[in-house]
């Protein structure tokens, strides 16, 4: 066992050249059609020569904007209604159900009608994002609040705390693990509903690019287009998980629980 | 939860209905954007009773029952064996990971150009959306199992197919389930996006798709609203069939 895990990440490597070299030969060799599946090499080379492209960087922006900027909309609605929802019971049963009943909502169905709204373009990108990505940050900061040991709270109250200050000093720091694993599942949501929103009704971005690509039949750009988006995929990913350690890192060496993504 | 909460609950629901309808008579909004709520209630009615809705919801719960069972089959024990063979996870971990938060809508323009825009289309790239997830979690809870668990089951020389059956299985089981709810959460998601790109395939995303090209918001939002119907029984017997499986672990986590 020590000889694999010590030399898991050659075969890991030898894996994924291996994989790229049967991307790369099969259409070369005309076994897979290039107009399907181009060689990898034409893919990343195209994937390269995007980024000397402004009109790329346009795209990249707009996408960027339209998920991190939804994103962080539905944080500030998210956090601040569960928390509240959390701790007031009142709160909780006047609108426990009508968020209940928005869980279910098909997002991407409301497209076309954010844009009758909005108008094709961010504010309906946006809007679809928040949309999507509320409802969960809720639900964990909601689950993240009543899960705190009320001893806690008791305590806080009992040296003369002001309920403001109890949210942010006791209830915040207590509920931000759960808070995070909601942001986390956030994330992957505004990245497909987001991506989704521009395939489905837009002029410009990412998701707009490769639906565009596939039409004019432009292929190997199609690839590249793909490849970017699952860059973007893992450095959103990334960039959140490095968040995530610097704003809740104490709780995890307090506790030492959680070891998803140690390993 | 009690009675007197469910009321507050349904009043407060009451309430916002009331107010969303007052907001759409007064003309704040125009019927385009946002039409009362019981002029949806009346459009999607007289759709259904044509007949004409009933159709499209048929086509759309068919995709997504296929396309998910398709997930679920094929991602829980692909997932298995890439948490339990470390040899296989070794040597494909530098593509899963690079590869895990990919928004895995990215794949429908390679899956049209490929398979063109008929139903085995469509249900791929359901299947796909969903498995990916389904995998992902089932791979994390058999990897994440206890190792103190399965030597146990060695010292005490219990076979391998029993070990996994009576070890690994329910181990690895809460997370897969998780994993199941979030696949169906995407699947109802990328289900409106395929019918609606891919145009004349039909269902409800189509449907919808082409009322408001039509300016019939009335009968879209209706649509909606049944699409969420749907995705809402879906999970709903998919949490009732992990409550009987798993009445087990409730009481072990007291959960």
């Amino acid at each position: 066992m020590s000889f694999i895990r010590s030399r898991s990440w050659l075969l890991g490597l030898v894996t994924t050249l291996l994989v790229l070299a049967v991307w790369q030969i099969l259409p070369q060799a005309g076994i897979i059609d290039k107009q399907f599946i181009p060689p990898f090499s034409d893919a990343f080379r195209h994937f390269v020569a995007e980024w000397a492209n402004n009109a790329f960087y346009g795209d990249l922006g707009a996408t960027l904007f339209r998920i991190i900027g939804g994103f962080a909309l539905a944080a500030a609605i998210g956090i601040p209604a569960g928390l509240a929802m959390g701790y007031w019971a009142l709160g909780y049963n006047m609108f426990a159900l009508t968020v209940d009943v928005i869980r279910p909502l098909p997002t991407t169905a409301l497209v076309p009608i954010a844009a009758l709204i909005f108008g094709i373009g961010n504010g309906m990108h946006i809007f679809v994002v928040v949309l999507a990505t509320t409802v969960p940050i809720l639900l964990a900061t909601i689950d993240g609040v009543r899960n705190v040991d009320p001893l806690l709270v008791d305590t806080a109250r009992t040296l003369g705390q002001t309920t403001a200050r109890i949210f942010r000093t006791v209830l915040l720091p207590a509920a931000m693990p759960s808070i995070a694993t909601g942001l986390r599942v956030a994330v992957a949501i505004a990245l497909i509903v987001g991506i989704s929103s521009e395939m489905m009704l837009s002029s410009d971005g990412i998701g707009h690019r490769v639906v565009y690509t596939q039409r004019m039949l432009q292929i190997p750009d199609l690839y590249a287009g793909v490849i970017t988006l699952a860059v973007l995929g893992f450095v959103l990913n990334r960039g959140f998980l490095a968040a995530e350690n610097w704003l809740i890192g104490w709780h995890r060496r307090a506790t030492s629980a959680d070891r998803s993504g140690e390993t | 939860m009690t009675k007197l909460s469910r009321l507050t609950g349904l009043i407060c629901l009451l309430a916002i209905v009331g107010l969303w309808e007052a907001v759409a008579r007064l003309g704040w909004v125009t019927p385009q954007q946002l039409p009362a709520p019981s002029i949806i209630a009346i459009a999607g009615w007289s759709d259904i009773a044509d007949g004409d809705m009933l159709g499209q919801v048929w086509l759309t719960a068919q995709h997504l029952v296929v396309s998910f069972t398709l997930a679920a089959v094929i991602g829980v024990p692909v997932g298995f064996a890439l948490g339990r063979v470390r040899l296989l996870y070794a040597a494909l971990e530098p593509m899963i990971e690079f590869l895990r938060p990919m928004p895995v809508i990215a794949i429908l323009p390679i899956a049209v150009l490929i398979l063109g825009l008929g139903n085995v289309m469509i249900d791929s790239v359901i299947a796909f959306g969903a498995g990916w997830v389904i995998l992902l979690h089932a791979m994390d809870g058999a990897r994440g199992i206890d190792p103190v668990l399965i030597e146990t089951g060695k010292t005490f020389r219990v076979s391998r197919l029993r070990r996994f059956v009576t070890i690994i299985l329910p181990a690895a089981a809460p997370q897969t389930f998780t994993g199941l709810r979030v696949g169906l959460g995407i699947a109802v998601i990328v289900t409106i996006v395929v019918e609606l790109v891919s145009g004349f395939a039909g269902g409800l995303g189509d449907y919808i798709g082409t009322l408001e090209g039509a300016l019939r918001t009335p009968e879209a939002y209706a649509g909606i609203g049944l699409v969420s119907l749907i995705g809402y029984a879906l999970g709903q017997s998919l949490l009732l069939l992990e409550h009987r499986l798993m009445a087990w672990h409730r009481g072990y986590t007291r959960q």
